[in-house]
């Protein structure tokens, strides 16, 4: 209707996934390449984690998850990227344990530093790249195409060839010590996390603060809540299924924003909303429960989560929001709803192998990409 | 628990030796698709007003969509106005800064997609309220085409000590 064009809406994208949740899994081999596993497992740096379950699952797993799952750790320490190619702290992080480590800045103006599995990734300007001396390569940045603006340099520190007094590896401490030499807030995680010794840590030297993830418990009562039963099946339209998806993902938001819109209670007038729960008609009233962590969050604790839902036999949702992400089409995070019979398989001739398979549980994953938060 | 691990192996075993019964599950298990065009655009709105101001009443429902009506009209005229505007949320609350208490008036709102670029250009170029003295803006804090994606903030409140 009007005349504006929105180039950052057109970039904007969802990928959705249904699909079938193994009857059973080994902790220790989770599917990688599977949704809604894949999802979870490549999003390294997540900063909040949320779970919605109705009220009376929670009071019957409550047990089990307080048991089994440990609060997510982390911490916020000021330090120099040189800092991190001191002996003791690489040694003991990089070298032979794992860390997680993210700088503070935001990608596509300032220099990032992420650490992840051994391999540090700074993203950069043109001008300062081509002070370090480093070898990268451009990418994208959201500005003029062609133009090479921005810079990412990828060093795998856990490489043989990545030891003091080698060639290479002076090259990063020459240009740590006098291009990229600015202290920096970072958070940090350790993923190997030994209990006992923590005064000894080289950690300990940086001052760290300690983040509080302890969880956020909040109960919200009386929400309207869509029926999920036989949300998709095989004979809607493509169109449908995103529809039917959205809309669920759009109530999901709703519940994890706390809107009044989504309690059972609401009568706001259609001047100030129109919003209506999907499939109004058929749903019901709910107590549920929303669980939050805030902190460093790494996909392994992501993991251990969801493994500790799976169990319980209702419905859940898990949702998480990514650290650090890229400046053109990064991704902002990802929503898991798994639930049994989500998905209705409509076969033209319906048998007994049908029938047996109706107990199966699905779940529906939607990952965005490129939505603008300028906010704090 | 160890039912079911004592069962998993019998089962592999079992479609080791008949692999076509893996194969009709398969097709159907995944479906994957690309949302790109959704019905609405979400923006996280903060009412910015004098600092000097008085204090004025916590932001409403009503009052927030006054003043988004006004804002559209002011840019977009008539027509502006006939942008339909669903309030999701209103956020009031003190933040307690260093600089001490501030008032905080924060709105979530959802419009048409097609229309979301001219409602940011209305609310940004905008400066109302009522009287001389008592002058607001909107700004935005967040716009994005899911609302998933937006509701957890960025995260960089970790990295403030």
């Amino acid at each position: 209707m009007f005349d504006f064009t929105d180039e950052a809406s057109g970039h904007e994208k969802c990928f959705m996934t249904i699909a079938q949740l193994p009857g059973f899994i080994d902790p220790k081999q989770v599917p990688s390449k599977k949704s809604p596993f894949s999802a979870i497992l490549n999003q390294p740096f997540a900063h909040t984690a949320e779970v919605i379950l109705p009220e009376n699952v929670y009071t019957s797993i409550q047990a089990s998850l307080d048991d089994e799952l440990n609060k997510p750790q982390s911490a916020r320490v000021f330090m120099c990227p040189s800092d991190l190619l001191e002996h003791e702290f690489f040694n003991a992080y990089i070298k032979s344990g794992n860390i997680l480590m993210i700088s503070e800045g935001r990608a596509g103006s300032d220099n990032v530093f992420t650490l992840h599995d051994g391999i540090l990734k700074i993203e950069l300007g043109r001008e300062i790249f081509e002070r370090t001396g480093l070898t990268g390569k451009p990418i994208r940045s959201g500005g003029r195409k062609h133009q090479k603006d921005r810079f990412l340099i990828e060093l795998n520190l856990r490489l043989p060839s990545m030891l003091h007094g080698k060639k290479g590896f002076d090259r990063i401490v020459w240009a740590f010590k006098n291009v990229l030499n600015q202290s920096l807030a970072w958070l940090f995680c350790d993923l190997e996390l030994t209990i006992g010794n923590q005064a000894t840590k080289p950690i300990t030297k940086h001052c760290p603060q300690m983040i509080d993830s302890d969880v956020l418990k909040s109960k919200l009562d009386r929400i309207h809540t869509p029926p999920l039963h036989g949300l998709v099946s095989n004979d809607m339209s493509e169109e449908d299924m995103q529809e039917s998806c959205g809309s669920l993902s759009e109530w999901i938001a709703m519940v994890q924003l706390g809107s009044p819109r989504v309690s059972a209670d609401d009568d706001v007038d259609p001047y100030l909303s129109r919003y209506r729960v999907p499939g109004a008609d058929a749903a019901s009233t709910m107590d549920l429960i929303s669980l939050k962590w805030h902190g460093l969050i790494s996909a392994k604790w992501i993991m251990q989560l969801f493994l500790c839902l799976l169990p319980s036999s209702a419905w859940f949702v898990l949702s998480t929001s990514a650290l650090g992400k890229q400046a053109v089409e990064g991704r902002d995070g990802f929503t898991i709803a798994a639930a049994p019979n989500i998905y209705s398989s409509v076969a033209s001739r319906a048998n007994d192998r049908e029938a047996s398979e109706s107990n199966n549980r699905y779940a529906i994953c939607w990952e965005f990409v490129g939505a603008t938060a300028i906010e704090k | 628990m160890a039912d079911v691990q004592h069962k998993d192996p019998v089962e592999d075993a079992a479609s080791s030796t008949a692999p076509k019964r893996k194969a009709p599950d398969s097709p159907s298990s995944t479906i994957n698709f690309t949302s790109r065009n959704p019905p609405w655009t979400y923006l996280k709105l903060q009412l910015v007003s004098q600092p000097d101001a008085t204090p004025s009443q916590p932001l409403d429902a009503l009052s927030a969509r006054t003043y988004l009506s006004s804002a559209l009209s002011q840019f977009l005229g008539l027509t502006g106005t006939a942008i339909p505007i669903d309030i999701l949320k209103v956020e009031t609350g003190s933040l307690s800064t260093t600089k001490g208490a501030s008032k905080h008036d924060g709105v979530w709102v959802r419009v048409p997609r097609d229309d979301g670029a001219a409602v940011v250009a209305a609310l940004s170029s905008w400066i109302g309220g009522s009287g001389s003295g008592a002058s607001a803006a909107w700004r935005v804090c967040a716009k994005g085409n899911y609302l998933g994606a937006l509701v957890s903030g960025s995260g960089s409140d970790l990295f403030v000590p």
